[in-house]
């Protein structure tokens, strides 16, 4: 039957009120679309980052601290580590590999990091994913600079270019190292890690930066050119993180413990799957109360979109007569609300599904930029998918009760409704 | 041919009521013949065409519409009956206001197949069947896609008459569909209602309390005001 016609046309008629109340509902849903969005892809892009690294080794610190600022360029190391731990720990028979990783600096909001040669053979992203790249090849000289993908690309480098690195890591800095230019080697791919917003220098050329430095000042009458630093020893002082690969995965919890327990330095070391879950834990309350509170706003849609519905039966009971007139049974004034309550859902679902994909295809700009995060343009997940086909059902559902009223009104109203 | 309306010892009472808001003793209306009920108000006349529309059932006796002991039957074959074989126009505001003139007109017979199928034995198309109505009613083209509220109250009232005679129903029920009308309006509905249900073969059942309008129609029911009735005040 043409009972969905009759249904649209009605709402067209009162499209003021039904677009309103369209509005709240797609409002209500895209939050919830958005909000699970984020949670997945925060979650996808944490876990994706780091893989391959059995420990992570700082100065003693917290171990959700140490994994933030190590692999995800989060915040701040409070502790370095002297270079003699660095070397003792490194000559561990239990130990495969390590990448040393000095932080501090920055280019233009991007961080800068000394490694070594390393970091290209042994940082794995994603499902064990090895750094490659798009172009050039690993540093070799103090002042060479490899550029992560998204550094390459926003800041439009190519290789042979140089540039200067500023002291700290702000965006805009006062204090640059503008004395010893980095020239660009390499470039990498892309990996959708934090990998692309850094720039990998060797540790000799951080050193070579700060030798006429002292306490974070340039020593004022006290300069030394690029190419004097370069006859200098340039091993450093200390490192700030260091990653570990174990030739066998049994003894990674016992080097742990040597390193926890280390004697001549505080150290900390962390397995970073573990750290993750830990971030989980915490960052799992956040996303419960987020969603918890997503959900209400939905309720409260759906709740919302009730009342309009009942408030406008009572200016609708001239349609209801002139259709039983016409031989609809109360049933099909019932069905009739029923259906246009559940259009409501459906048009909202849809509406809250396009401005969902509005939010995140706008934010995901700002958000890869500013917290390295890949929002990516998707169906919700499977979970969602069935809460949505819930909230369809339930939106007919409550269709109900104004289909109720409206059934009882047609019922005494007959055929002489006079409103 | 079957009688479009019988009526045996008809009481009506509403529930919890102590008068009865309704009685007829006898009632007989031939197919295509016309009846026109007139009766104060508080008589009853919104009460017997709910009856006769099968919206509500008698506390006794008989009524049969086509033969059909309509108010035997359950609601559900009731309002089938009416959406197949009853048109029915309203004092006012007729038409649903979210539809176009034409569509308005075309209602009957999205509703009920058995219209729809008498409407489609008649014209080529639902469009055509209802233009013919619009014609045979007087509203001039132009107005066919018009909003609803474009209409003067007059069109308006002729527009629900060319639904209600959508797809031949036997029936045609109209409870004082000139009330709203001026005088020249008045006697132009009436001429065309009337001639249009005759010539359709439609009977019609008119309910009015304005006496000058008998001369119109073939039989006359008179509503006695009742004294302890509040039925009007319940419509």
């Amino acid at each position: 039957m043409n009972w969905i016609r009759l249904a649209l046309a009605s709402l067209w008629n009162r499209r003021t009120t039904a677009l309103l109340t369209l509005g709240m509902v797609a409002l209500s849903l895209s939050l919830l679309l958005t909000v699970d969005r984020v949670r997945e892809d925060t979650r996808a892009s944490f876990s994706n980052t780091l893989s391959g690294t059995d420990l992570i080794v700082g100065g003693r610190t917290g171990s959700l601290n140490l994994l933030l600022y190590s692999v995800f360029r989060i915040g701040n190391a409070t502790n370095n580590i002297s270079w003699e731990s660095y070397s003792d720990l490194r000559r561990n028979s239990a130990v495969d590999w390590t990448v040393p990783l000095s932080l501090g600096d920055s280019h233009r909001g991007y961080r800068v990091i000394g490694t070594t040669t390393d970091y290209f053979d042994h940082y794995q992203y994603g499902r064990n994913q090895a750094l490659s790249f798009r172009s050039g090849q690993p540093f070799d000289d103090v002042y060479d600079v490899v550029l992560g993908a998204e550094v390459a690309e926003v800041l439009d480098y190519q290789l042979g270019d140089d540039l200067v690195v500023a002291h700290g890591l702000g965006t805009t800095s006062f204090e640059n190292h503008d004395d010893k230019p980095f020239t660009v080697v390499g470039i990498l791919e892309a990996t959708g890690t934090p990998v692309d917003r850094s720039l990998h220098v060797p540790l000799e050329g951080i050193t070579a930066m700060h030798v006429d430095w002292q306490q974070g000042v340039k020593l004022p009458g006290f300069e030394i050119s690029a190419d004097e630093a370069r006859e200098m020893d340039l091993t450093p002082d200390s490192v700030t993180a260091v990653l570990v690969g174990m030739k066998s995965r049994v003894q990674t919890f016992s080097f742990q413990r040597l390193i926890n327990q280390y004697r001549a330095e505080p150290l900390s070391a962390i397995i970073p799957g573990a750290t993750l879950q830990e971030l989980w834990q915490l960052i799992g309350i956040a996303e419960n109360a987020l969603i918890a509170v997503s959900f209400m706003v939905v309720v409260t849609g759906l709740l919302g979109m009730v009342t309009v519905i009942l408030a406008g039966l009572n200016e609708r009971r001239r349609e209801m007569a002139i259709l039983r007139a016409l031989g609809a049974r109360p049933g099909h004034i019932l069905g009739l609300l029923m259906l246009e309550s559940g259009l409501y859902g459906v048009a909202g679902l849809l509406a809250g599904l396009l401005l969902h994909w509005g939010v995140i295809a706008l934010a995901s700009i700002w958000v890869q930029g500013t917290y390295g995060i890949q929002l990516t343009l998707a169906l919700p997940s499977p979970t969602l998918l069935l809460v949505l086909a819930g909230f369809v059902g339930l939106a007919f559902l409550v269709g109900l009760l104004p289909g109720w009223k409206a059934y009882r009104q047609s019922l005494s109203d007959g055929l002489t409704a006079t409103t | 041919m079957a009688d479009a309306l019988s009526i045996e010892s008809l009481v009506f009472r509403w529930p919890g009521q102590q008068y009865d808001t309704l009685t007829i003793d006898r009632l007989q209306l031939p197919a295509a013949s016309s009846l026109f009920v007139q009766g104060p108000s508080g008589s009853g006349k919104s009460t017997l065409l709910n009856l006769l529309a099968g919206v509500l059932v008698p506390t006794q006796g008989l009524i049969q519409v086509l033969d059909q002991p309509l108010s035997q039957q359950p609601g559900k074959v009731r309002d089938r009956f009416r959406a197949d074989h009853i048109g029915y126009i309203f004092q006012q505001f007729n038409l649903l206001p979210y539809l176009s003139v034409i569509d308005n007109v075309m209602l009957p017979c999205r509703l009920s197949r058995r219209r729809h199928d008498k409407a489609m034995s008649e014209a080529s198309s639902l469009i055509d069947a209802a233009a013919d109505r619009l014609t045979r009613l007087n509203i001039p083209d132009t107005l066919w896609h018009q909003r609803v509220s474009a209409l003067s109250v007059g069109q308006q009232q002729r527009v629900a008459a060319a639904r209600a005679l959508m797809g031949l129903p036997e029936l045609v029920i109209a409870d004082e569909p000139t009330s709203a009308l001026d005088q020249d309006n008045v006697d132009n509905f009436m001429d065309v209602l009337t001639g249009q249900c005759q010539a359709l073969g439609s009977a019609l059942v008119f309910v009015s309390h304005d006496r000058h309008l008998a001369r119109w129609f073939d039989q006359e029911l008179e509503l006695a005001p009742y004294a302890g009735s509040q039925s009007e005040a319940m419509s």
